[in-house]
C-alpha cells in the first residue's frame, strides 16, 4: 500500500495552465444602463493597467472615464493602479489587462525579448523623466554628471545612452523611490519625474535643478500598448479606446479637470490640489503631453521616424536581443487621422 | 567492484536520477505549454546566460562576497564580545539583554534605508546590513553558551577559589565554543542574503556592474530572464562556498578545542 495517493501529472498540469494562457477569451461585455436604469447598448469591458498610483500623469484616462468618453465609445473601462512592483507589460502580455502604459523604449526591449506587445498611441510626446540635483552641486549640463553617483532604476536604458552620448561615466545606486537621501546630501543626484519630486523637495527647502532626459537626445514616448493577440482579435476596441483616450487627454489639458482631479485625490491620498496644479503646470511648461505644435506634434501621436531612432539608440547600447523594425513594435492603424 | 564502491555509486545514482528527471520536467513544461523564454528560460539558456554575462556576474559575485565576508566578520567579532560581557555578569545581562532582543525584532529591511542615510551608499552600509542580520544569532547562541556551564565544573572552580577572569577564560569560553560556532554557522548562512538585501538598497554600480542584488534588479527591469536565473545560480554557488568555508572553520576550531582539552587533562 502506498502511504499517500500519487498525484498524477495529468491532474496537476491543468491547474497550471491558466498561468500561461490567461485571457485568451473574448472581452466580457456588460450591459450599460442609463440614468433611469433602462439597459443601454452593450459595453465592452476593458482594463487599463497604469504604471503607478493615480496621479495627474494619468489624468487623460481618468478624464475620459469621468466625462464618459469611454462609455460614448462603447467601452466599460476599469483603470487599475500600478506601483513600484507592478509590471504592466507582463500584465498585458498575459491578458490580465487589455491595455497598459509605459515608456516606448521599454516596450521595444520587451518585444525584442519575445513579449508580444504593440504600441498604439502616446499619452506623452515627451517623457517626464528627468534628473534632479541640488543647485549647490554645480551641475548645469549632462556632461557635468561625469563620475557622479546617480540614484536610478538599475537597468534603465537612459543610463548607457547618456554615458555613450556625452562620453561620461556614472555610478548607479538602486532607486528607493524616496527623497530622504536627496534631502540629506547636496551632492545627491536622482532620477525623477519633472512633474513630481521637485515639488516635494522644494517644499522642504531644497534648491532643485533638473535636466529633462528627453533633452539629452534620448526621447522615448509614454505610450499605451496592448498585446498582439488583443490587437488582432479586437481591432475595433483598440481603435475606440485610442480615440477616447486622446479625447480625454486633450480635455484634461485644455478643459475642466475639477471632477477628475477630485477622483485622483480620492484614489491616491497624496494627490492634494496644490500638487496636482504643480504637476499639470509642469506638463504644460515642458510640453510633455501634446508636444510642440510647431513641430507638428499633437495628442496621441507616435511618429515612426522617432520609433526608428529609438530602436537605433537601443541597438547601439546592445540591449536588444534581436533586430527590430518599427512595425514590430508599433501599429499606426489605430490612431485617428489627425494624430498620425 | 567492491561493495563499498557499489554503494557509493548507488547513493550517487539517486540525486543524479532526480536531477535528470527535474531537467526533463523543466523542458517538458516549456514544450507542453509553450512557455515563453521570458517567463521560464530553458536550462541551456540559463547556462548560456551564465557564460555571456560572466564578465558581469563574476565581479558581481565578488562585490557581494566581499560585503558578506566583512559583515560576517563584524557580526562574529562584535557578537562574541557582547556575549562575553553579557555572560560576565548577570547584572549586565539583566540590563542589556532586553534591548538586544528589541533590536533583534527590528526587521533589517526597515533598518536598511536608515543605515543608508547614516553611512551613505556602498560598502559600509552593505556591511552594516549584513552585520545586523548575522549579529543576533551569534549573540543569542553564544550568551546561551556562557550561561550553560556544567554546574559541577563551576563548583569546582569555586572550591579552587578561581578568579572571575580565570573562570571566564578556562571554563566559560571553552564551554561556549560549540554554541558560538553554531551561531557563527547561522550567521554564515545569512551573510550572503544580508549582502544581497544590502545591495538592493545600498549597492552601487560602475559601468553597469554592481553586486548580485543590483544585477537582479537590473536584469529584472530589462526582462533578461535567462540572466536573472543565471544570477540566481551564481548567488547559489557563492552561498555554498561561503557556508562551506564557515563549516570548515567550525570543524577546524572544534577539533582544536578537543585537543586543547585533552592536553590540559
Amino acid at each position: 500500500m502506498r502511504p499517500f495517493p500519487r498525484l498524477s501529472v495529468a491532474a496537476v498540469l491543468p491547474l497550471l495552465l491558466p498561468l500561461f494562457l490567461g485571457g485568451c477569451g473574448k472581452p466580457e461585455s456588460t450591459p450599460a444602463a442609463d440614468a433611469a436604469g433602462r439597459p443601454g447598448p452593450t459595453l465592452t469591458k476593458v482594463i487599463l493597467q497604469t504604471d503607478w498610483f493615480a496621479q495627474p500623469e494619468h489624468g487623460g484616462f481618468y478624464q475620459a472615464l469621468v466625462k464618459g468618453y469611454y462609455r460614448d465609445a462603447g467601452l466599460d473601462v476599469e483603470i487599475d493602479q500600478g506601483g513600484p512592483s507592478v509590471r504592466p507589460q507582463e500584465i498585458v502580455a498575459t491578458g490580465r489587462a487589455s491595455f497598459a502604459i509605459g515608456r516606448s523604449d521599454d516596450v521595444i526591449v520587451f518585444v525584442s525579448r519575445g513579449v508580444p506587445l504593440v504600441m498604439v498611441g502616446a499619452l506623452m510626446q515627451r517623457d517626464p523623466q528627468a534628473l534632479m540635483f541640488h543647485e549647490e552641486s554645480g551641475i548645469r549640463t549632462f556632461k557635468d554628471l561625469d563620475g557622479r553617483n546617480l540614484m536610478a532604476v538599475p537597468g534603465s536604458n537612459f543610463i548607457p545612452v547618456l554615458e555613450r552620448t556625452f562620453g561620461i561615466r556614472l555610478s548607479i545606486t538602486p532607486s528607493d523611490f524616496g527623497m530622504s537621501r536627496f534631502l540629506a546630501d547636496n551632492n545627491f543626484v536622482q532620477q525623477c519625474f519633472i512633474t513630481n519630486e521637485p515639488y516635494y523637495v522644494r517644499k522642504q527647502g531644497a534648491r532643485v535643478g533638473t535636466l529633462l532626459l528627453s533633452d539629452s537626445g534620448f526621447s522615448p514616448y509614454r505610450v499605451w500598448f496592448t498585446s498582439r493577440q488583443y490587437a488582432r482579435e479586437h481591432p475595433a476596441v483598440v481603435q475606440a479606446f485610442t480615440a477616447a483616450s486622446i479625447r480625454g487627454w486633450r480635455d484634461y489639458m485644455e478643459g475642466d479637470r475639477t471632477e477628475t482631479d477630485r477622483m485622483i485625490g480620492v484614489l491616491n491620498k497624496q494627490m492634494l490640489p496644490d500638487f496636482i496644479a504643480f504637476s499639470v503646470e509642469a506638463m504644460r511648461t515642458h510640453q510633455l503631453v501634446a508636444g510642440d505644435p510647431a513641430r507638428g506634434e499633437t495628442y496621441g501621436q507616435i511618429r515612426p521616424a522617432r520609433v526608428q531612432e529609438l530602436i537605433e539608440q537601443l541597438t547601439a547600447i546592445g540591449i536588444l536581443t534581436q533586430p527590430l523594425k518599427v512595425e514590430d513594435v508599433f501599429d499606426p492603424g489605430f490612431l485617428p487621422g489627425e494624430a498620425r | 567492484m567492491t561493495p563499498r564502491v557499489k554503494q557509493n555509486l548507488r547513493s550517487l545514482a539517486y540525486p543524479v536520477g532526480t536531477g535528470v528527471a527535474l531537467l526533463a520536467l523543466w523542458y517538458g513544461l516549456i514544450a507542453l505549454f509553450r512557455v515563453p523564454g521570458y517567463v521560464l528560460p530553458a536550462p541551456h539558456q540559463v547556462l548560456g546566460a551564465v557564460w555571456t554575462e560572466r564578465g558581469v556576474l563574476g565581479p558581481a559575485a565578488f562585490i557581494t562576497a566581499r560585503g558578506a565576508f566583512l559583515g560576517f566578520l563584524a557580526a562574529v567579532g562584535a557578537g562574541f564580545l557582547l556575549s562575553l560581557a553579557l555572560g560576565f555578569s548577570p547584572r549586565i545581562k539583566l540590563s542589556f539583554y532586553p534591548y538586544v532582543l528589541i533590536l533583534q525584532m527590528m526587521p533589517v529591511t526597515i533598518l536598511a534605508p536608515i543605515f543608508v542615510l547614516w553611512l551613505g551608499q556602498g560598502l559600509p552600509s552593505i556591511v552594516a546590513i549584513t552585520f545586523m542580520i548575522g549579529f543576533f544569532p551569534v549573540v543569542a547562541n553564544t550568551t546561551m553558551g556562557f550561561l550553560s556551564v556544567d554546574r559541577n565544573l563551576q563548583e569546582l572552580f569555586t572550591v579552587c577559589q578561581a578568579t572571575r577572569i580565570q573562570e571566564i577564560r578556562y571554563l566559560r569560553i571553552p564551554a561556549a565554543m560549540p554554541y558560538f560556532l553554531t551561531g557563527m554557522k547561522i550567521a554564515g548562512t545569512l551573510a550572503p542574503i544580508g549582502a544581497i538585501v544590502g545591495d538592493f538598497l545600498a549597492g552601487s554600480a560602475k559601468d553597469g556592474v554592481g553586486g548580485i542584488g543590483y544585477m537582479t534588479i537590473s536584469y529584472f527591469s530589462q526582462l533578461n530572464t535567462p540572466a536573472l536565473f543565471a544570477t540566481g545560480m551564481v548567488a547559489c554557488v557563492m552561498g555554498f562556498i561561503f557556508v562551506g568555508g564557515v563549516n570548515w572553520l567550525h570543524w577546524f576550531l572544534l577539533r582544536n578545542w578537543h585537543e586543547s582539552i585533552a592536553k590540559r587533562e
